[in-house]
C-alpha cells in the first residue's frame, strides 16, 4: 500500500480535453495509472485516449467510481473546479495548475479540510507511486520503484532527486510534490506522517526552499513526534540574496525569517541530515540504505 | 503588485475605511497647490514601494504651501534603500488622539489569512507583540465562511477597547476584511490606524499588496508608476518568466521551477562561481518564451556562460531546445551554453541541440552541468588572453 495513490487508485482529469489534459491523460495511461475518465463541462460524451469525458465530476463518480482527481484546468477556474470535486466527495483532489490566486487555493484548503478531503497543491507536479501508479505531470521514466519517500516544495527537485536516484538504481515509494505557493493543502507534516505509516517508505527525503516557515514546522514535528525513520533534508536558496522575491511566491527571505539558516538550524536540531548540496543528497541516502 | 499609500488609500475608501484628504504631487509646485487646498496644513509624503520614509525624512509636517514647496523639494529624488522617490502624498494632517495597528496577512502555517489587531500602533507590529502581547490580538479566517460584525466587535473588546472607539475600529476592521478578500490582496495593512477628536478611526497609511496570481480578476486595477523598470525587466514580464537580475555574476541561469533555479545558483555558488540571474521559465514554455528567456539573461550585465536547466514534465524537452537554437540563431549569443534537460520528449530536445554542437547533460547530475559551464567560461577566457 503506497501512500497517496496506489495501482487501484481511480483516477480522473478535471480539463481532460484541454492540450496538456490530453497529453497527461496519454502519459498516465502509458505509465500504468487507472485512468478511468476524465471532466470537461460542455464535452461529456466524448471520448478522449479511450476513456469517457463527463460534464460534472458527480456523473464521473457515479459512472466509473473515480476516487481521484487531477485539475489541469487554467487558474481562473482553478476554484470551481476544486469546490466540485470536494463536494462531489472525491477522496483525494490535486491541482497542477500554477498562478491560481492564493485566496482561491486559502479557500479550497479550508474546504477540504472541513470535508476531510486530501487536497494536493496546487502549483505541484503531484504525486508518483513509482511502478503502480501516478496522478501527475512527471515524466514517469525518471522514478523508480523503491523505498526512498519523495516529499517536497520544489517539483523539479524532485524530478533531478529521483532521476539522480534512479539512474543509480535507487527507487522511491512515494514522491509527494506538495506545490510551491504559500497556501497549499498538504504539508510537509502531512506527507512525513503518512510516510512514517508506510511499511515500504525506508529513508525519508524533504526538499525545502528559503521563505516561509513549512521546513521549521516539519522540524517541528519531527522532534515532537521522535520521527522513527531516517529523515535528509535540501534546502534551495541558501546563497540567495535576502528581499528578493525568486519566482513563487513562497522564495523570499525578509529580515531573519524563511533563511537558510533558520531553516538547516531547527531541522538538524531535530536530527534531520541537512546536505548542503544535491548531490551530497545521494550520498546520504545511499548511507542510509546500506 | 505592491501598491503606493496612496492607490491603498483610495481602495481602502471605497470599501467604507475612513481616510484623510490628500492628493499626489510630482513636483514642488503641485505640492505646494496641494497644501493650499487643505488650508496650508499638510504633510508631505513621499511614496515608494519599499523604503522606509520615517527616518530618511521623507515624511514631513508642514505649516503653509511654500513650506510644502521646500519639503518636496527636499523628499522628490531622495534614494530610499536604492529606491527614487517620484511621486508625493500631500494630506491633511490629523489632530490624533491614539495610535492603533490592523492589518491582515497570508499565514502559510495555519493555511488562512489572519487578521491582526493592536491597541498600540506606529511602530513595527512584531516589536508590539514583544512588548505588549496583551494589546495584539488575533482572528483567523480562510474565507469558508464569512467574518461577521459581531465577530470583529469581540476582537476589538479582547484588545480593550470601548464605546465608541470599539464601534469606529470594528466598522474599519469589517472594511479590511472586505478589501483584502474582493481585491485578493495577500496584505493589507494600516499603522497606524490613528482614533482623532470625536472617535473617529481614520487609516493614516495604507499597505496593500495584491495577489500577482489574481491580477486577470482586477484589469480595472491602475496604480501610480513610481519608477520604471529596465529593459530586460519588461521583457521578462512579457515574455511571463520570473526574472531577477543580480549584481557581479558570470553564469547565467534558465531552470525549469523556482527550486531548481535556486539550487543551480547554490551550486554555481558552491563551486566557486556567481550566478548572474534568477529565471524560472514557468510551465508551459513555448519556443519564444525559452527564446526571450536566453536573450534576456544573454542581455543581463555580466554574463560570460549559460546554463540552462529544465525538465520535461509540464514542459516539453523538443520546444524548449527549439527555443534555445532560435535565440543562438537569431541574436548571435557568442557566450558558451549548456543545456541539461530530460523528461517528456527528450530524445528529440537532445538530437536538435547536439546537432547544433551544444553541449547538454543527460543524465549527469546539477553539479556536473555546472561544472561544465563554469569551465567552458574558462576556457573561453583563455582563449581570449582573458580579454574579457
Amino acid at each position: 500500500m503506497a501512500v497517496f495513490v496506489d495501482r487501484d487508485t481511480r483516477v480522473i482529469i478535471q480539463g481532460i480535453t484541454g492540450t496538456q489534459g490530453n497529453y497527461h491523460a496519454k502519459k498516465m495511461l502509458e505509465y500504468g495509472a487507472r485512468l478511468v475518465g476524465g471532466v470537461t463541462p460542455g464535452k461529456g460524451g466524448q471520448v478522449v485516449e479511450d476513456v469517457p469525458v463527463f460534464d460534472t465530476v458527480a456523473e464521473a463518480r457515479e459512472a466509473v467510481g473515480a476516487q481521484a482527481s487531477m485539475i489541469l484546468v487554467p487558474p481562473a477556474f482553478v476554484y470551481d473546479a476544486g469546490v466540485e470535486a470536494i463536494e462531489a466527495g472525491l477522496e483525494t483532489v490535486v491541482i497542477i495548475t500554477e498562478h491560481v490566486p492564493v485566496q482561491d487555493a486559502m479557500r479550497l484548503a479550508g474546504l477540504a479540510r472541513r470535508r476531510g478531503v486530501r487536497l494536493v497543491g496546487p502549483n505541484t507536479i503531484g504525486v508518483i507511486s513509482p511502478g503502480l501508479s501516478k496522478v501527475g505531470i512527471m515524466p514517469g521514466y525518471i522514478y523508480s520503484r523503491g523505498s526512498v519517500g519523495i516529499v517536497s516544495r520544489s517539483g523539479t527537485l524532485t524530478h533531478e532527486i529521483s532521476s539522480n536516484l534512479t539512474f543509480r538504481g535507487i527507487g522511491q515509494s512515494t514522491c509527494v510534490g506538495i506545490g510551491g505557493d504559500p497556501i497549499v493543502g498538504t504539508t510537509f507534516t502531512d506527507v512525513l506522517a503518512a510516510f512514517r505509516d508506510d511499511p515500504e517508505t525506508k529513508v525519508v527525503v524533504m526538499v525545502g526552499e528559503i521563505g516561509g516557515a513549512a521546513e521549521e514546522r516539519a522540524a517541528a514535528y519531527i522532534k515532537e513526534t521522535a520521527y522513527p525513520k531516517p529523515v535528509i533534508a535540501f534546502i534551495a536558496g541558501q546563497t540567495a540574496p535576502p528581499e528578493k522575491r525568486m519566482g513563487h511566491a513562497g522564495a523570499i527571505v525578509q529580515g531573519s525569517s524563511g533563511t537558510a539558516a533558520s531553516k538547516v538550524k531547527a531541522l538538524t536540531e531535530a536530527g534531520v541530515i541537512v546536505s548542503p548540496t544535491l548531490d551530497g543528497v545521494l550520498e546520504e541516502v545511499k548511507k542510509r540504505l546500506a | 503588485m505592491k501598491l503606493i499609500e496612496k492607490d491603498g488609500k483610495d481602495i481602502f475608501k471605497r470599501f467604507g475605511i475612513p481616510v484623510p484628504q490628500g492628493r499626489l504631487a510630482h513636483d514642488p509646485d503641485q505640492a505646494a497647490a496641494a497644501a493650499a487646498e487643505l488650508g496650508g496644513r499638510a504633510v508631505v509624503k513621499a511614496q515608494v514601494l519599499r523604503g522606509k520614509r520615517g527616518k530618511a525624512g521623507a515624511v514631513r509636517l508642514v505649516g503653509s504651501p511654500e513650506e510644502a514647496r521646500q519639503a518636496a523639494a527636499a523628499i522628490l529624488g531622495m534614494d530610499l534603500g536604492g529606491e527614487r522617490v517620484t511621486v508625493l502624498l500631500v494630506e491633511e494632517r490629523l489632530d490624533i488622539a491614539k495610535e492603533l495597528y490592523a492589518g491582515i496577512t497570508i499565514d502559510p502555517g495555519r493555511g488562512s489569512a489572519v487578521l491582526i489587531f493592536s491597541a498600540r500602533g506606529g511602530m513595527d507590529i512584531e516589536e508590539v507583540a514583544a512588548t505588549a502581547p496583551e494589546a495584539v490580538v488575533s482572528l483567523p479566517f480562510d474565507g469558508v465562511e464569512p467574518v461577521r460584525r459581531h465577530d470583529l466587535y469581540a476582537l476589538v473588546k479582547r484588545a480593550g477597547l470601548t464605546g465608541p472607539e470599539l464601534v469606529a475600529v470594528t466598522g474599519v476592521l469589517l472594511g479590511l476584511v472586505q478589501g483584502f478578500t474582493a481585491m485578493d490582496a495577500t496584505t493589507a495593512e494600516i499603522n497606524p490606524l490613528v482614533i482623532v477628536a470625536g472617535g473617529r478611526a481614520v487609516a493614516a497609511d495604507a499597505k496593500l499588496v495584491i495577489d500577482d496570481s489574481a491580477l486577470f480578476r482586477h484589469k480595472d486595477l491602475t496604480p501610480t508608476e513610481t519608477e520604471p523598470q529596465g529593459p530586460l525587466e519588461k521583457a521578462a514580464w512579457k515574455a511571463g518568466v520570473a526574472y531577477v537580475p543580480l549584481a557581479g555574476g558570470e553564469v547565467g541561469v534558465i531552470a525549469g521551477g523556482a527550486g531548481l533555479a535556486l539550487a543551480t545558483m547554490d551550486t554555481i555558488s558552491t563551486l566557486g562561481s556567481r550566478p548572474a540571474d534568477f529565471l524560472d521559465v514557468g510551465g508551459g514554455v513555448s519556443v519564444d518564451r525559452m527564446a526571450a528567456s536566453m536573450r534576456i539573461v544573454a542581455g543581463t550585465p555580466g554574463v560570460r556562460g549559460i546554463l540552462v536547466n529544465v525538465f520535461g514534465g509540464i514542459n516539453n524537452c523538443e520546444l524548449m531546445a527549439r527555443g534555445v537554437l532560435k535565440a543562438l540563431d537569431e541574436d548571435h549569443i557568442e557566450v558558451p551554453v549548456v543545456v541539461k534537460m530530460r523528461g517528456h520528449s527528450q530524445d528529440e530536445g537532445w538530437a536538435l541541440l547536439e546537432a547544433a554542437g551544444i553541449d547538454v547533460i543527460k543524465k549527469g547530475t546539477t553539479e556536473e552541468a555546472v561544472r561544465l559551464i563554469i569551465q567552458e567560461i574558462s576556457e573561453r577566457n583563455e582563449d581570449h588572453g582573458g580579454l574579457r
